[in-house]
């Protein structure tokens, strides 16, 4: 029983809300106060993770920036579970018919835009802004749960415990909220917390070319694009963002895995 | 066992656990050579278990103690690349499922050639062709192009002829009889001495089983292989074995010559096996029947097969062709088929799960299924009128992939309430649960507890108590016992009968077991190839079959001697 991923994920992510939520009302310095002559510190007990090359404190812009990081991928996902999750369960209910095609076929299409292009041409036409990331990203994310559903859904329809619905009369809608989509729980738990690490990185990515978050707006991915000149000079500068994104996205995993065992009663019940 | 034939594989007081948990103990028997034994038991009374011990293919963190001497040599004491040699060269192995054994992407002709390669030929074979042999395996290394040869020579001796099976086939181009053959010719391929067969023909339908079963005895026979044949079907068994072992719980409860053990010398346990295996209701059990219930009138149920096509419809096969039947209220009726022959399309488009494409379902008087009037078939069975449907309800054959294992089973039992005009209030729903789940012998504290801590017989007592709680007239029985143990089939079977007389119910039986179908039905129908070939009294059916294909059915019926007194 993996229960036992649950207390470090857990105690991962937990650091991370709590920075973040902490952030807002008390940070140890101000991340917009910038202080030339304490630029590129190491670590010290004034600046536990030391300042960057504008001297502003890296804990700080961590905890700031863990606002922009979690809820850009927080929303990304919940766009792409919102959209993709009924989309995927009607297209398995109605298999093979019209429905189906174009919902797949639609899925399709959007698969085939290289994402990136996608969120480029977005912040192109609206302007570089966090939000307009967030939609970029969560866009992507819809085809992915709506196909993982369908494939996943089809093989529960043959199930016979969907036929015994069937018989005992209930609709199609019935079953897919009652059958299909309870057991289709730990495959999107799993695939929402992959889906939540790669926003976390795509929105590092984004804000490395400039199309995510704006400065002064701190942001992980930002933090690291700013870092890559530095990185020989002041190696602290990188590591930092890097260590934030790579624990959060670790705890996220971890978490994931406890909660798939934790809803299935199978494995809930196993000692 | 008499002392002038040498054991060829013996278990000495072999214990295997796993982790803390004991599985195996003291297993002791003699496989003679060249004779079979038939290792018989039920689930998870460690018969497959001692198969893979005699192979030393135990699951991970299994130990073994005790000696499994085999050819001279203990097995126990090898190390994996002795025992390599031995897997597949001396001891063949033959699992349950065709369709999983096989690789789906080779040839078959390669399969089998992969064992030839591996093993190479043995001494009896290299001193024919004298070349060198290599002495410490005493197999001869052979060549791709000899392997290939030998491989088709090997799937011919299994009875796959070369010419209408090519080698070049790959294993989903074949039935399952035929992939059957292919494992035993991966099996038999190197000569081996002896030959396990774990189930090997519970998978196949009962005329292809009993041509596997005879092809088994004539390898056994003509090439003097020892055969271990495990199975839980003691007529299987029956037919073949020289030895018999029963297991249960992990421990032999009886060994010996066939003969001794089935007659009065077996062990209560092996009696009370015997006797389940042969259950039948008591006679009067059954009861004169009531009016029409079910009529079926020239049902046609297609689904559309070959390329999807720009203009017009696809090629449509006929798995339902022209049938009709009825049952009566409060009669039993057995509907028998082998796999393929439309009896799950039939059940289907009974329960309104499918469309038809001509001709009607009535239930007592309605009408509930039939063709729409431009030809088209009914979508997914919708149409199916609600107080209609309460009226048939079903219990599948699975007994773990009928229920969702994500409810309690409270609510898996009240499921079918929901066909009720008026729904019940949550503690009158509870009451009725609760009332059923007793009524079936399980008991209500069961209520909280979820599917999967059930065992299989618990199980179809639940389905049978979700089938029977909004009172239906008719249950479809779709191999409802077929996955279950003899003695806890004996017991579902008594309970169906019980509950047969006490409510009036009407059972359809479909069932590829013509035993199970002959102890417990009124009138049996014989379906092949979508069409009903035979129907009358079970009795009569039975006894004096008039379609050609009901006697080449019940020919292939393996049966249990009477045991003497």
């Amino acid at each position: 029983m993996k229960l036992r991923a649950l207390l470090p994920g857990s105690t991962l992510v937990l650091i991370v809300v709590l920075a973040a939520l902490a952030s807002f009302v008390w940070t140890p310095w101000d991340v917009t106060r910038l202080v030339i002559a304490d630029r590129l510190q190491g670590p010290s007990a004034a600046h536990w993770f030391g300042t960057d090359h504008f001297g502003r404190d890296i804990l700080s812009m961590l905890m700031v920036g863990a606002r922009t990081s979690l809820a850009v991928a927080l929303v990304a996902v919940g766009i792409g579970v919102g959209f993709g999750v009924p989309l995927g369960l009607a297209a398995a209910a109605r298999r093979g018919s019209l429905v189906d095609e174009a919902i797949m076929r639609t899925n399709d299409l959007v698969f085939a835009f290289p994402a990136l292009l996608i969120a480029i041409m977005i912040t192109a036409v609206f302007g570089p802004d966090a939000v307009n990331a967030i939609v970029a990203i969560g866009i992507f994310n819809v085809p992915v749960f709506a196909r993982l559903v369908r494939g996943a859904a089809l093989s529960l329809w043959t199930r016979e415990f969907v036929l015994a619905a069937r018989v005992a009369g209930k609709g199609s809608l019935r079953i897919s909220l009652e059958h299909i989509l309870p057991n289709l729980a730990n495959l999107l738990v799993v695939q929402a917390t992959i889906q939540f690490s790669l926003g976390i990185l795509a929105e590092a990515g984004l804000s490395y070319v400039g199309l995510g978050a704006q400065p002064p707006t701190p942001s992980w991915g930002l933090m690291l694009a700013d870092s890559q000149t530095l990185i020989s000079l002041a190696p602290h500068v990188a590591l930092f963002p890097g260590l934030a994104i790579v624990s959060t996205v670790l705890g996220l995993n971890l978490l994931g895995d406890a909660l798939r065992d934790w809803l299935d009663p199978r494995l809930r019940h196993a000692r | 066992m008499r002392a002038d034939e040498e054991a060829l594989l013996s278990f000495d007081d072999v214990d295997v656990q796993i982790g803390d948990t004991p599985i195996l103990h003291g297993i002791t028997f003699d496989v003679r050579a060249g004779c079979t034994l038939g290792v018989v038991g039920e689930s998870g009374s460690g018969k497959s278990m001692t198969a893979l011990a005699a192979m030393r293919l135990l699951p991970r963190g299994a130990t073994l103690s005790g000696a499994i001497r085999f050819d001279g040599r203990d097995l126990a004491r090898l190390d994996e690349r002795a025992l390599q040699t031995i897997r597949g060269g001396d001891i063949g192995m033959i699992f349950q499922e065709p369709m999983t054994a096989l690789n789906p992407l080779k040839t078959i002709g390669a399969q089998v050639a992969e064992g030839i390669r591996l093993h190479g030929v043995r001494r009896g074979d290299a001193e024919r062709d004298g070349s060198d042999t290599d002495r410490r395996s005493g197999a001869r290394a052979v060549g791709v192009a000899e392997a290939a040869r030998l491989a088709a020579a090997t799937l011919e001796r299994a009875g796959l002829d070369n010419r209408a099976i090519p080698p070049g086939r790959y294993p989903h181009e074949l039935s399952g009889g035929q992939r059957q053959r292919v494992v035993i010719a991966i099996a038999i391929a190197c000569r081996p001495k002896l030959l396990i067969a774990d189930e090997p023909t519970t998978a196949l339908d009962v005329t292809t089983q009993a041509e596997i079963l005879a092809l088994l005895r004539e390898l056994q026979r003509e090439e003097g292989i020892a055969l271990v044949l495990i199975s839980h079907d003691l007529a299987v068994v029956a037919d073949m074995a020289d030895d018999l072992v029963v297991m249960k719980g992990g421990r032999v409860v009886d060994a010996g010559a066939f003969d001794t053990v089935f007659a009065a010398t077996g062990s209560p346990y092996t009696r009370s096996l015997i006797a389940a295996s042969n259950w039948a209701p008591e006679s009067g059990a059954r009861r004169a029947s009531g009016g029409e219930l079910l009529v079926v009138d020239d049902l046609v149920v297609g689904y559309p097969t070959g390329p999807r096509r720009l203009f017009g419809a696809r090629d449509r096969f006929r798995a339902v062709d022209g049938v009709s039947f009825r049952v009566d209220a409060g009669e039993s009726v057995g509907l028998v088929g082998e796999s393929g022959c439309g009896k799950s399309t039939l059940t289907r488009a009974l329960l309104g799960l499918v469309g038809v494409d001509a001709g009607t379902i009535r239930f007592a008087g309605g009408t509930m299924v039939e063709a729409t009037s431009d030809g088209r078939r009914t979508a997914r069975g919708d149409t199916v009128p609600r107080a209609l449907r309460r009226e048939i309800q079903v219990v599948f054959q699975d007994p773990y992939g009928s229920f969702d294992p994500r409810h309690r089973v409270e609510r898996l039992v009240a499921e079918p309430l929901h066909l009720l005009d008026t729904r019940p209030s949550r503690s009158a729903r509870r009451a009725r649960v609760a009332a059923m789940l007793e009524r079936v012998g399980i008991g209500s504290e069961a209520m909280r507890r979820y599917i999967h801590e059930f065992s299989g017989g618990q199980r179809q007592r639940i389905a049978i108590a979700r089938a029977l709680v909004v009172e239906p007239s008719l249950v479809v029985l779709d191999e409802a016992v077929s996955a279950l143990d003899v003695s806890v089939r004996a017991q579902v079977l008594a309970l169906l009968a019980e509950l047969a007389r006490d409510e009036g119910l009407a059972y359809l039986f479909i069932s590829h077991d013509l035993s199970v179908v002959r102890n417990v039905t009124d009138r049996v129908l014989v379906m092949r190839t979508g069409r009903i070939v035979e129907a009358g009294n079970t009795a009569r059916v039975f006894e004096a079959p008039e379609h050609a294909y009901t006697r080449e059915l019940l020919a292939a019926v393996p049966t249990l001697p009477t045991p003497a007194r």
